[in-house]
């Protein structure tokens, strides 16, 4: 990893000053656990922490600040305790709060001595870099950091975990990854009228953009192992089973590919333990036969060149059966190139978003296991069709019942990334404060009643 | 001031004119593309395909309409000739033009194919080397995809890598087919080189792309569009803003008071006539459409060269059964290239050869004669797969030379469905096409004794590759050529060429990539003028 090359060159330069290296290490290795560089990389040159990136939020874009030990621009005159206080609290050096777009909710729960770790990393293991970044600024009310203060108030909370070994699985050593540097939550869990994570739903599934953020508390549904669970950790690819693709594609790319196995086992063991019982999963309706597919020429010019009238039998044959086979049983080689459709989970999933999402913007995920690529069909074909394709995958090689309507797919298509009543907020926003400022009080009180019982008992 | 429809018209949308598109739209200059024919989505192809029944005719899954009839509609092409061989080919009239059902062999030209005038005494020279060309062969691999093979030496002299590239190839070979292997270990000890084919099926996901499958189906269409088409330059192009419109089909060339070009008129399929203003106009409509526009509109042709030096890489093809399984069929349709005569002394003589290996899925090759010999049942699929496992087809692609009698002009009396003039084709085989024969009988008795190969169809008679050179000449002087070394009309400042038809020399290899290199040149020129 280039990170490593350059902490290796620096190496002999810094000796003196060097923590351990068994400590910086490990930083190193948290921080990919943390997935640090997804928001603080630099989109124009690709270092991955002297930051740019714009993460666009309902309130409008936050751009994540350069972490790398720049005494101007960067994190270069912060103390371990500065920097603990970020990880725990959500406040920089000078005290301003951050967004919660930082997951320092889930950091929280991080061990002091991996706080260290990340804190020796950071300062020591990565160059620095002067890249200035351009200071958020969202729309007031929301300019206003200093209303987090009542956010965190009501929704930070650390909770205090053991760390686990990195090289033994275990099922606290899952726990601690998933809630604190997986912050999986960010995603997979709902998300209440203020953008906070309900603490109740824990990874009960959450929305990302158009694509949905599985319930993983029902990984047990499809009858996964640990071994399979932890093979989609590390490849992204369980063919027959699930694939990963929008922004979980991203995160097994840049994070959890680098993880070590027993890391990945401990994630997979914790996350089984969260599980349902399975459900019956129906067998998929027989296959139909060829004269499905078959039509003979067309006769007109637009039943040449288009498929206004091709049933979703006939487009799924055209545009899919190439590679996941006419009966959507995937490709022969083993693991599959292609994989199978038949009891993938967005196939098999209630919610249709993912299966529309991967049909109309393709899959790009490449780790060390290869490059998974499927092309994008929404510009290639019209949301009717679109319709008609993924109501036949979804009946034939998922549940019969379960079809899907032009109106799903162009609702999710065209939906918004973030809920209505934040992007038409900035004059709500007053009364936000207001309700803020209720619920602040009225948690404060609470917190000192409840406090006060404790100590008088 | 002057009030332009765009910046840039460009007439016609494969894979040349759209290449182009997409570099002045990323200049930020304004681009209207015509296209006679509709735009297909590939998956709608793949379905035509599989409804139809001429699964060996590679132009029957594109659609085929009165306005703008593909190569293949009855009498469209007139073609006159020699008694032993008739002019054809193969073109279709659809948004990506006819790279949508090609095999993509991507070859450079070697820098002895720049100047067979001057090395060999034959032909003509280019007005440009190899050098000046090779950034823009790096350019256009790039922009479709090239699969390459950089180490090798593609003049076939078993020497070092040649030609010289400034860059590796934008992706790696794909592994070796067997039916390659087995080639490279029966000729190689002969001296034949056994090389690979560059080509545009990407052995690795790119640009949008999936790694290529080994369907075997590039033509007529590869049902996962790993293999690089021209409509995939089509959709960039309209991304970044290019106005397509397709079934728009070209008709004239208006020529302003300065000799400046300046409006293009095109009728739609009911009859009605647009003109369209620019600054400038670049004719991208297929070698033999392109001069066709140019002699209706009777532009461009001071030198009485339009539609004439018409070349094809004339020669001959080899069919027989080898005493071993060789597997044809795996991977894609074409694969592996025999380089030994590509640029021998006796190109002084005779054309050079270079010999292309099909691999196509051969079942249905093999299967009509086993019918007529009365086969069936068990009997009759145990012959298909004997058959099919040992079948072997080799043919020549042989230089032409531009001669001035071989010409295509638009038809004196046979109109479309558009009322346009279709096709007439003169073109006739010389002595030095005809003076390679005993070469290539040599070679083919090498290849059939290699394999004590039993014959199924002897290289007897003619055959055309439907690569289109000639008929737009390029060349440094006005009075013998139509364009300059920028692919400029001699006679209209603000006329270009974008086409295969500019090549004054056919060399031995597919003409696709030059045109494309050729046509992103020519956009760099309009991207400084405009």
């Amino acid at each position: 990893m280039r990170t490593a090359t350059l902490f290796l060159l620096l190496l002999p330069v810094l000796a003196l000053a060097q923590p351990d290296s068994a400590v910086l290490k490990r930083g190193e290795y948290l921080a990919v656990a943390g997935d640090c560089s997804a928001c603080h990389r630099n989109p124009e040159n690709g270092h991955p922490f002297s930051g740019g990136y714009r993460i666009s939020s309902p309130l409008g874009d936050i751009i994540a600040t350069n972490i790398t030990p720049s005494r101007v621009n960067g994190i270069g005159n912060y103390s371990l305790a500065d920097f603990r206080r970020v990880m725990r609290e959500g406040r920089r050096r000078d005290g301003r709060y951050l967004y919660p777009a930082m997951p320092y909710t889930a950091f929280a729960s991080l061990t002091d001595e991996d706080i260290a770790a990340l804190y020796a990393w950071f300062m020591t293991g990565v160059p620095a870099e002067d890249h200035p970044v351009p200071a958020t600024r969202l729309p007031f009310p929301f300019s206003v950091r200093a209303m987090m203060a009542l956010w965190n108030g009501l929704f930070l909370s650390a909770q205090p975990l053991a760390s686990g070994s990195a090289d033994a699985v275990s099922e606290a050593r899952g726990e601690y990854l998933v809630k604190t540097l997986g912050h999986c939550g960010s995603c997979h869990s709902p998300r209440n009228v203020l953008m906070a994570e309900k603490s109740a739903d824990f990874l009960r599934g959450g929305e990302v953009g158009s694509w949905q953020a599985p319930d993983l508390t029902q990984a047990r549904l499809y009858a996964w192992s640990e071994s399979e669970l932890a093979t989609y950790l590390k490849t992204g690819s369980l063919p027959g089973k699930a694939i990963a693709a929008g922004e979980m594609a991203t995160v097994v790319e840049n994070s959890f590919s680098h993880l070590t196995d027993s890391d990945r086992r401990s994630v997979a063991r914790y996350l089984l333990t969260l599980g349902h019982a399975p459900a019956d999963v129906q067998a998929p309706p027989p296959p139909h036969t060829i004269a499905a597919f078959e039509r003979g020429p067309g006769a007109t010019l637009s039943d040449a060149i288009g498929g206004e009238r091709m049933s979703g039998a006939q487009l799924y044959n055209a545009a899919c059966a190439s590679c996941h086979g006419a009966q959507g049983e995937g490709s022969r080689d083993v693991p599959q190139t292609f994989p199978r459709l038949i009891g993938t989970s967005a196939v098999l999933n209630d919610n249709p978003a993912n299966l529309i999402m991967t049909v109309a913007e393709g899959v790009d995920r490449t780790t060390a296991s290869g490059h998974a690529f499927m092309p994008a069909f929404s510009s290639q074909m019209s949301s009717a069709e679109l319709a008609r394709l993924l109501d036949y995958v979804s009946t034939q090689f998922g549940r019969a019942d379960r079809h899907i309507t032009e109106q799903q797919v162009n609702h999710t298509l065209r939906h918004s990334r973030h809920s209505l009543w934040l992007q038409r907020a900035p004059w709500a926003g007053a009364g936000l404060i207001a309700l803020l400022i209720c619920l602040g009080a009225w948690r404060y009180q609470s917190r000192k009643r409840s406090h006060h019982e404790s100590t008088s008992l | 001031m002057t009030h332009y429809d765009a910046d840039v018209v460009i007439i016609g949308s494969g894979a040349l004119g759209a290449n182009a598109a997409y570099q002045l739209a990323k200049a930020g200059k304004s681009v209207i593309m015509l296209e006679a024919g509709p735009y297909i989505p590939r998956w709608k192809v793949v379905d035509n395909y599989r409804n139809s029944a001429s699964k060996r005719n590679w132009c029957a899954p594109y659609p085929n309409l009165p306005w703008a009839p593909n190569s293949y509609s009855d009498g469209y092409i007139e073609a006159q000739g020699d008694e032993d061989f008739q002019y054809v080919t193969s073109f279709l009239k659809v948004a990506g033009g006819s790279t949508r059902h090609w095999a993509s062999a991507c070859w450079r030209l070697l820098p002895n194919d720049f100047k067979l005038k001057s090395v060999y005494g034959v032909g003509r020279d280019w007005p440009i080397a190899y050098e000046d060309l090779e950034p823009w062969y790096l350019r256009a691999e790039r922009e479709v995809g090239v699969v390459g093979c950089a180490e090798e030496d593609q003049s076939g002299q078993g020497r070092d890598a040649w030609p010289p590239r400034s860059a590796p190839y934008p992706l790696p070979p794909e592994a070796k087919p067997y039916m390659v292997q087995r080639m490279q270990a029966k000729l190689g000890p002969l001296g034949y080189q056994v090389i690979h084919e560059p080509h545009a099926r990407v052995s690795r996901p790119y640009d949008g792309r999936p790694a290529c499958a080994g369907n075997n189906n590039c033509e007529p269409v590869c049902p996962i569009g790993a293999m690089y088409s021209g409509d995939m330059h089509v959709d960039k192009a309209v991304a970044l803003g290019v106005d397509l419109r397709t079934e728009s089909v070209a008709w004239k060339l208006e020529k302003g008071a300065t000799n400046r070009i300046v409006a293009v008129h095109y009728r739609r399929p009911d009859g009605r006539d647009v003109r369209l203003s620019a600054k400038a106009f670049v004719v991208a409509a297929h070698g033999l459409e392109s001069p066709k526009l140019l002699l209706m509109s009777e532009v461009a042709n001071s030198s009485d060269q339009v539609g004439r030096n018409l070349m094809d890489h004339t020669g001959l093809s080899m069919t027989f059964l080898a005493d071993e399984p060789l597997w044809t069929g795996r991977g894609s349709v074409q694969h592996g290239s025999i380089a030994t005569r590509r640029d021998e002394p006796s190109r002084a003589q005779h054309s050079a050869i270079r010999y292309s290996l099909r691999n196509l899925v051969p079942n249905s090759d093999v299967t009509p004669a086993l019918l007529k010999q009365g086969l069936a049942g068990r009997e009759l699929d145990a012959a298909i797969r004997d058959r099919a496992s040992r079948i072997m087809n080799i043919s020549t692609m042989s230089e032409t030379l531009p001669s001035p009698t071989n010409r295509v002009i638009p038809h004196p009396t046979r109109r479309d469905g558009a009322g346009l003039p279709t096709l007439q084709v003169n073109y006739q085989l010389d002595s030095y096409v005809r003076g390679m024969r005993p070469q290539a009988y040599r070679d083919f008795a090498n290849f059939l004794m290699a394999f004590n190969g039993e014959m199924v169809e002897a290289p007897t008679g003619w055959r055309n590759q439907y690569h289109i050179m000639g008929t737009t000449i390029m060349g440094d002087d006005p009075r013998d050529s139509v364009v300059d070394a920028h692919c400029r009309s001699w006679d209209h400042a603000n006329l270009f060429i974008a086409s295969t038809g500019v090549m004054p020399t056919s060399a031995t290899v597919n003409p696709t990539l030059t045109g494309i290199a050729l046509a992103l040149r020519l956009a760099d020129t309009l991207i400084r003028e405009l």
